[in-house]
């Protein structure tokens, strides 16, 4: 809000610079619009590939362009008997993964935020040796047998609950509300659950909505975690360990299904990007609306620490 | 009168009331506790949370010490001494994935780590905000896409038919090359692909490092006619030095982790030879082979020389420069 305000005050004497255009903001212009373009290109040859029929492809001379736009890798994927529960499990594990990460993290910054508080350099060094310690990967998943949450869903959320550094960049945020506010509170009676849930929480929304994408991004990508904990549970394999087999499987024979689509217009890339957009979707869909927020969130609370 | 003063400093709300209590210290603590009692309530579920998921399982490192029985869990299984070990640092996948988990970590501090900075100092200069925002939104955006997805674009991007890459490489008079099978272009993918994915996102730290630098400071060179690269040459880049040889530091700490998602992703078995990492083959041994007592050995082993190099490379800099992690 506040940088939107300034730029609006700032135009006239801005336009007086627009003068001085040098060579150097050509330059940099020029490069860093490249760089950007590099960095979409990728995606946007995906989203081209996934409308392209086999010829567009293997006959493109330089990038792919749809010419005889299809939908038939679409129809392929999404004939497929898993991908819907896939996306559903997906967005379970995403929703209640970062309702369940964000409470822990909010509690545990809270606690961090408090200055003054018994015991709380104990805590906060508790919570700093589990970012450069470990016990690595196989103790872990021994860990995870030995509570018996092997092949249940709640295996994937539960044991990823808090993120030790996005926990510290929630409460430098915390930090940053005046003190006072929070004792006049108190002195009104609140108790600390009021106070956090009621106040705390709302005013520190950037930085609320930067670790939620965070945490949401984790849950939606992870592959790893399911690929192991629900080895012998397939039904509850999300869309991201989904897509890793239908990739892996790079002739992907494997999966069946494909509806009445006639299997020699379909090609592996052009199947693999249309599942790509697909479970790109969602992150799309959110990033625009975080990204303003984690622009400036993500430098308060990385500048503090 | 000296009590008072400890108090005053260290509690944040109540320092009125304990005063008076006869029996000093102790009383005075227990009342603080006491409190903010619903502190240490809110504290219960992450206490909880990290000893289960955090630090049982950094006791579970014991396992490489052990014979592992699943009936008898992790606390139960026999001692056996150093034997895992022994068997770890006689095998060859070890020494070979030893040797490339060094060389791509090594990789990455040489290319991957300067090119947020370029960026960040590029993106610094930029006048007008929105193209700035522009920029930013689009470099960040390949962060938040798994690798999956990052590993599987580049595939088709590489592609023998139809990929962009050997589309150009026809065009310029090159035969198409399958990038993917090939050892020798393994290297120079991964670092692209970790460019890509992470460079952009690597500036959201120097950014804001820059945006902490005084605007007197540019005033008084520009006072004393800097152009802009000194500028960015005497003013900027000093300014954010510390932040860079903290990230350094935590980089060089990081070097028996080359990156698990990005080399499963992109490696095949045809090229193990220069792409298998330390982290790969915890997962083949420990998991898929259910080695776990190995795989647990191998994960010390990480642990500990990850450690020592942090320390090291933390100690190195403080005595060149004065500045180390703790600032």
């Amino acid at each position: 809000m506040k940088e939107s305000v300034k730029t609006k005050k700032e135009k006239p004497a801005k336009q007086r610079k627009k003068k001085k255009v040098t060579a150097f903001d050509v330059v940099l212009i020029i490069v860093l619009s490249l760089v950007a373009f590099i960095c979409l290109y990728p995606f946007l040859d995906q989203l081209l590939i996934s409308f392209a029929t086999k010829q567009d492809f293997y006959g493109s001379t330089l990038m792919t362009i749809p010419k005889h736009f299809t939908f038939d890798s679409y129809k392929f994927i999404l004939y497929q008997d898993r991908i819907g529960t896939a996306f559903l499990v997906s967005l379970f594990v995403t929703v209640v993964g970062v309702v369940y990460s964000m409470a822990l993290t909010v509690l545990g910054a809270y606690v961090l935020s408090k200055q003054g508080l018994p015991g709380r350099k104990i805590f906060f060094v508790f919570v700093l040796i589990t970012m450069f310690f470990g016990g690595g990967l196989v103790p872990f998943y021994l860990t995870i047998k030995e509570i018996g949450l092997m092949n249940n869903i709640l295996s994937v959320i539960i044991p990823f609950g808090i993120n030790a550094f996005n926990m510290i960049i929630l409460r430098n945020f915390f930090s940053q509300i005046p003190k006072e506010m929070i004792e006049s509170c108190k002195l009104d009676g609140a108790n600390e659950f009021t106070i956090l849930f009621r106040f705390v929480v709302p005013l520190s929304k950037a930085g609320i909505a930067t670790i939620a994408l965070f945490y949401m991004v984790e849950r939606w990508n992870d592959w790893y975690w399911p690929m192991m904990f629900l080895q012998d549970a397939p039904d509850w394999a999300p869309l991201a360990l989904e897509l890793r087999n239908v990739l892996s499987s790079s002739q992907s024979t494997g999966i069946g299904g494909g509806g009445s689509i006639d299997p020699g217009v379909l090609f592996e890339e052009g199947k693999q990007a249309a599942m790509i957009v697909i479970s790109m979707i969602p992150i799309l869909c959110v990033y625009p609306f975080i990204q303003k927020y984690f622009v400036k969130g993500v430098m308060i609370g990385s500048v503090k620490d | 009168m000296r009590e008072e003063v400890r108090d005053g400093a260290e509690s944040c709300v109540s320092e009125k009331k304990p005063k008076k209590s006869g029996p000093k210290g102790k009383t005075t603590l227990w009342r603080r506790i006491l409190n903010h009692w619903e502190l240490y309530v809110m504290m219960i579920p992450v206490v909880v949370f990290f000893l289960i998921f955090c630090y049982f399982p950094m006791y579970g490192i014991v396992i490489a010490f052990k014979e592992y029985y699943p009936t008898r869990g992790i606390l139960g299984s026999p001692w056996v001494g150093t034997t895992h070990f022994e068997w770890l640092f006689s095998a060859p996948e070890f020494l070979r994935a030893l040797k490339n988990t060094i060389v791509i970590s090594l990789l990455k501090l040489v290319f991957c780590f300067p090119i947020p900075i370029i960026l960040s100092l590029f993106l610094n200069e930029v006048t007008y905000l929105k193209f700035k925002k522009a920029v930013q939104t689009a470099i960040y955006l390949p962060y938040f896409i798994s690798w999956v997805i990052i590993s599987s674009t580049i595939y088709t991007l590489l592609s023998v038919n139809g990929g962009v890459v050997n589309n150009i490489l026809m065009a310029l008079g090159i035969d198409r090359v399958n990038f993917l099978t090939d050892s020798s272009y393994f290297y120079p993918i991964l670092i692209l692909a970790e460019i890509w994915k992470g460079a952009g996102w690597g500036t959201v730290i120097y950014i804001s490092a820059m945006s902490g630098v005084s605007p007197e400071l540019y005033e008084a060179a520009t006072l004393d006619g800097c152009g802009r690269y000194r500028k960015m040459r005497y003013i900027t880049l000093p300014c954010i030095m510390p932040i860079i040889v903290v990230m350094f530091i935590l980089q060089v700490g990081n070097i028996m982790n080359a990156g698990f998602d990005s080399v499963f992703n992109l490696y095949n078995p045809a090229i193990y030879d220069v792409s298998d990492i330390l982290d790969t083959y915890a997962y083949r041994i420990g998991i898929s082979q259910g080695l776990v007592e190995r795989g647990a050995a191998l994960g010390l082993f990480k642990t500990i020389i990850n450690f020592c190099l942090l320390l090291g490379a933390n100690f190195i800099v403080k005595k060149f420069n004065g500045v180390g992690i703790y600032g």
